[in-house]
């Protein structure tokens, strides 16, 4: 076990897209962990999903050893923390587990809503902050106006923040001795009764769950019994160890270290971020603070497209929760779509990585209906029920008030787009609580709106009104009252229950009518002409139609046309494979998903 | 062992200048190397002597003979006598000869080249008579040059057909260009919807929003008053782009939509040799598009001018119906059992049901000309030989697709 004096724990807090996994690269090349022959782009994070979508979704570590200008070998334990506002319970814990953050800014863009949150978060754990400016090397880069942003919107000392180019490997050096000499070493120690946190856990198909921790007081060793002291569970470790670019066994962690240990934990649910990991025999008098269970907010059905991959759907989704806590589900039905499941999401990136996963890791062809809120009704008999299914709707009769959960949304905008922006917030039922200027240009509103308002529409229109500019951020405060109803949709006059939604009724209408119209748009034309209908109870409040198709045929095809004549059919048969009976209708897979996205095109 | 061909497509890779729809395998013949055109030729028609030594027929007996491209007429008199008289020697007696032929490069020294060797039919590519239009689609003949090279065309004693494209506005509408068409002695019609094809100009100036189509109703409406007018001067649809009194169809692409075996020969040409019974694959040979790498390879150069692929019994079924379908004769029952040892109402018991109402009794084959393969004494059709109707082509792909799915769903075999 290292002593604590040499040992600098820190993470890498950024808005996304300002560069961290690509300094993370760097810092794992320049201290030689991997030959740098040997590595690949972005090593930290390997999910394909991440790598595509250029996102982190779980955080990991990795211990580099460093010898400093001082002669000394320094251990280096950096935390990558994820960078989207869904996993935001996940960076503050990664946050609690270091003594120092490095603050990435992206000379190009300057700061922005993530930059001040996760800052105000590492502020708020006592954390040393660098500001470094990255992605120097870019013509855009503006390090000037970067420096003066980190002075009068972070208020930190510009002199002190590091010129880096996480790309090209440019003041990485100096950022170490930085980290050296800024970041304090751990201060607790050994004699103290163990207290380590859980920042992060992930399943092993060999190994079971790797739990990653912190150690603050004590140590650990294999053999020793340990509680889980949020969730009472105890277990013994079979072994510990650190993160290099694999797992390296070690004979204990002591204070102050980041490591792993293997305890005979069967799901990464059994245990949860942010709880504290003791001594069975000689337990801490407090668990760390900040433990919080992570609830899911957003509900959505699953269905495979197929009936029978029921099974395989099952399964998929069975292995996805092993790496993935906040991940919920259970068995649902639906009379369009047969057997499937009910999920619960942390927000709809979560929601779009769980479909993509099972799409991609587990080759599932599936559906999901639209996503909703739960909300929480009181019944005339008195009751109090929480719904989020459309399908457990109890009819305004029964219904005495309801209640949705409501957001505290923080938006960073230049200037020139708060007029739109406010417009958008007061139509998706937000309230101003505060708009305040960060600097001569920018402007953070802070807004009360419903969660439920977020769900639709929302992202795309932030983006296209600021084309790009804001940034948006959020955490749920709690519940208020609403008008809830449940909004039908009828295709070819039958309901479709998987495309019901749960809405605000005075929007219904506006609702219904875009629901249709979409629908219009992604559902192909077939051989008769298909009505599609939105109603609230019996009432028929929007129409739209489909026209049967005219003309669908290859104009010619000869002797010369016959081969790629028969593979382009062939295409379309798989494309087709795609598509759902609903009653005599066939719908795509995208007649679900239009439900719930903008598409320009299908706007009139 | 292959049915042996019984018809021959001659591809000519030229045209005078590149229309800006086209995306077939041609090219301007003034930006061709010097010799090319003529080395092609003797290349090609070196190509067929293989091909026919490999596959048949014996003795020259081919039933139709198609040149086609590109545009034929393009060549230099000399040249195109020399491959017409080329074929002629390799050719007994076709009972239909085509040549594709466009207004711009017909003249009385071409048709006397043709009428010499025995061609019968010509296909005259018009697309359209509106001189803007024309222009818009970088065509280089106008309506007055087309109405001269139909005119002697027609005084030359060759059944012509024309090509119209639709789905475009034009001056005299598609139904007012196909009457004057008629009226000056066409006989037969192919009206193709434009294809936006990827990479060609026209695509381009699509996406960029700066063509003009027709909409889908406008089309439709177009369509309508086509077939109305064609019904009244006793054509009929008997193909899904092609409209001709009963005894007037093309025989040479009535093989390829029974799927009989044919040859292709030239640069980008195919050839398909179907399974004379069954069991077994056919054979389909496609020539190498690029005209220089083509004549080398007909040199014995480089490797074989052609690939060739073996189209597996399930493969060929499909082709035999995706083919068969597009024409009012629908696929035939005896050629069917004969090649796969079952009928379509054997194979396709659900996709036939479903489409019922959209089904109707086959055409009888066209039997005057006695020396084509498909002809027979003019019997009656058997009773559950079933073709699409109107309605039914227009929606080909949704039935072949049901077809394709119910196919897919059973082992390989007829029952
Ligand atoms: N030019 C330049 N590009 C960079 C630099 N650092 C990161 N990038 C690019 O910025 C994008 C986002 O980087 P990434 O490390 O994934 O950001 P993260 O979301 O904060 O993890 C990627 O396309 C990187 O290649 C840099 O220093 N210079
Ligand atoms: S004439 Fe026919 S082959 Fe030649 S360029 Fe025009 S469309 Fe293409
Ligand atoms: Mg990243």
């Amino acid at each position: 076990m290292r002593d604590p004096a040499f040992i600098r724990n820190f993470c890498i807090i950024a808005h996304i897209d300002h560069g961290k996994s690509t300094l993370a690269d760097r810092f794992i090349e320049k201290a030689r962990v991997v030959d740098s022959r040997k590595m690949q782009d972005q090593m930290l994070d390997n999910m394909d999903i991440e790598r595509e979508r250029g996102i982190t979704i779980k955080s990991q570590a990795v211990a580099l050893e460093y010898e400093a200008k001082d002669g000394k070998t320094y251990t280096l334990n950096l935390v990558d923390t994820p960078g989207h506002v869904d996993f935001s319970y996940e960076v503050s814990r990664a946050i609690s587990a270091c003594e120092g953050a490095l603050l990435l800014i992206d000379a190009t863009q300057g700061v922005e809503a993530q930059t001040l949150s996760n800052m105000y978060m590492a502020l708020e754990h006592d954390l040393e902050i660098i500001p470094v400016i990255n992605k120097i090397d870019m013509p855009a880069a503006d390090i000037a106006e970067t420096r003066r942003q980190i002075e009068h919107e972070l208020g930190l000392d510009p002199e002190g923040a590091l010129l880096v180019s996480g790309k090209l490997g440019t003041g990485v050096d100096e950022l170490f001795e930085a980290i050296v000499e800024r970041i304090p070493a751990p201060r607790h120690k050994a004699e103290d009764p163990l207290q380590a946190l859980i920042f992060d856990s992930h399943y092993d198909p060999y190994r079971g769950v790797i739990v990653h921790l912190r150690v603050f007081g004590g140590s650990i060793v294999p053999g020793q019994r340990i509680r889980l002291m949020n969730s009472g569970a105890e277990y013994e470790v079979e072994e510990t160890g650190k993160f290099r670019i694999t797992l390296a066994k070690t004979e204990g962690l002591g204070p102050g270290e980041v490591g792993y240990i293997i305890a005979g934990i069967k799901t990464v649910s059994d245990v949860r971020v942010g709880d504290t990991v003791t001594d069975a025999a000689r337990p801490a008098a407090s668990a760390l603070p900040g433990f919080k269970e992570v609830k899911p907010v957003v509900f959505s059905s699953i269905y495979p497209m197929d009936a029978a991959d029921y099974d395989e759907l099952k399964e998929g989704l069975e292995k996805l929760k092993l790496n993935d806590a906040s991940l919920v589900y259970e068995k649902d039905n639906s009379v369009a779509l047969g057997f499937g499941f009910r999920c619960g999401f942390l927000g709809l990136l979560h929601l779009e990585v769980v479909q993509e996963r099972l799409e991609r890791e587990y080759d599932q062809a599936i559906i999901m209906t639209a996503p909703s809120v739960r909300y929480r009704i009181k019944l005339t008999s008195g009751e109090t029920i929480f719904i989020d299914n459309p399908a457990d709707y109890p009819g305004p009769s029964r219904i005495e008030a309801a209640e949705e959960p409501y957001i505290k949304a923080q938006i960073i905008t230049p200037l020139a787009y708060i007029g739109n922006l406010n417009t958008l917030c007061f139509d998706k039922r937000g309230t101003l609580v505060s708009q305040n200027h960060l600097d001569e240009r920018r402007v953070e509103l802070i807004f009360e709106m419903p969660l439920a308002e977020v769900l639709f529409d929302f992202y795309d229109k932030l983006k296209s009104t600021s084309r790009g500019y804001a940034s948006f951020d959020y955490e749920v405060i709690g519940y208020r009252p609403t008008k809830l109803a449940k909004l039908d949709i009828l295709i070819n006059d039958k309901p479709v229950d998987a495309l019901a939604q749960l809405v605000y009724e005075p929007n219904a209408y506006e609702r219904a009518r875009k629901t249709c119209e979409r629908l219009q748009g992604a559902i192909p034309r077939q051989q008769f002409k298909i009505p599609i209908q939105g109603a609230i109870g019996s009432k028929i409040i929007a129409r739209e139609t489909i026209n049967p198709v005219r003309k669908d045929v290859l104009a010619k095809c000869y002797g010369g046309d016959i081969t790629r004549k028969r593979k382009l059919l062939e295409k379309q048969k798989e494309g087709k494979k795609r598509m759902k009976m609903v009653g005599d209708v066939e719908l795509p897979q995208e007649a679900f998903l239009a439900v719930l996205r903008e598409n320009e095109e299908n706007e009139r | 062992m292959f049915a042996p061909p019984r018809s021959l497509y001659v591809h000519v890779p030229f045209c005078r200048s590149k229309c800006a729809y086209c995306d077939f395998a041609s090219a301007p013949l003034a930006e061709a190397p010097e010799g090319l055109a003529a080395a092609l030729v003797d290349a090609t028609l070196h190509r067929i002597d293989e091909l026919v030594a490999r596959f048949g027929p014996a003795s020259g007996g081919f039933s139709t003979v198609y040149v086609g491209g590109g545009t034929p007429t393009v060549l230099p008199r000399p040249l195109f006598a020399r491959l017409l008289e080329g074929l002629a020697r390799r050719v007994v007696s076709p009972c239909e000869w085509t040549v594709e032929a466009n207004p711009e490069s017909l003249d009385r020294e071409a048709l006397a080249i043709m009428r010499g060797v025995g061609v019968s039919r010509i296909s005259l590519g018009v697309q359209s008579l509106d001189d803007a239009l024309l222009r818009d689609l970088s065509r280089p003949a106008s309506a007055a040059v087309t109405e001269a090279a139909l005119a002697l065309a027609v005084e030359a004693g060759f059944s012509v057909s024309a090509d119209l494209i639709a789905g475009l506005p034009r001056a005299g509408g598609l139904a007012g260009e196909a009457a004057w068409l008629l009226d000056r002695g066409v006989c037969h019609l192919s009206v193709y919807d434009l294809i936006l094809e990827e990479g060609t100009p026209l695509s381009a100036r699509a996406a960029r929003g700066e063509l003009a189509l027709l909409s889908e109703d406008e089309a439709l409406a177009e369509r309508m008053r086509l077939e109305s007018l064609l019904i009244a001067r006793g054509f009929r649809r008997y193909e899904v782009s092609n409209y001709a009194p009963p005894e007037a169809e093309s025989l040479h692409n009535l093989a390829y939509w029974r799927m009989d075996s044919y040859l292709g020969a030239g640069p980008g040409a195919v050839s398909t040799l179907v399974q004379g019974e069954v069991p077994g694959a056919s054979l389909r040979l496609e020539e190498m598009r690029d005209p220089e790498s083509y004549l080398r390879a007909c040199s014995g150069e480089i490797a074989n001018p052609a690939t060739e692929t073996p189209i597996a019994p399930r493969d060929a079924v499909f082709e035999a119906l995706m083919m068969g379908y597009r024409t009012v004769f629908g696929p035939d029952h005896a050629a069917f059992r004969a090649r796969f040892g079952c009928t379509p109402p054997e194979l396709l018991p659900r996709s036939l049901a479903a489409w019922s109402s959209r089904l109707v009794p086959a055409a009888s084959w066209p039997g005057a000309r006695a020396s084509w393969p498909g002809a027979r004494p003019p019997v009656p059709r058997s009773a559950d030989e079933r073709a699409l109707d109107g309605r039914g082509l227009d929606l080909l792909n949704r039935f072949l697709l049901d077809c394709l799915a119910e196919l897919e769903e059973r082992s390989p075999s007829c029952g």
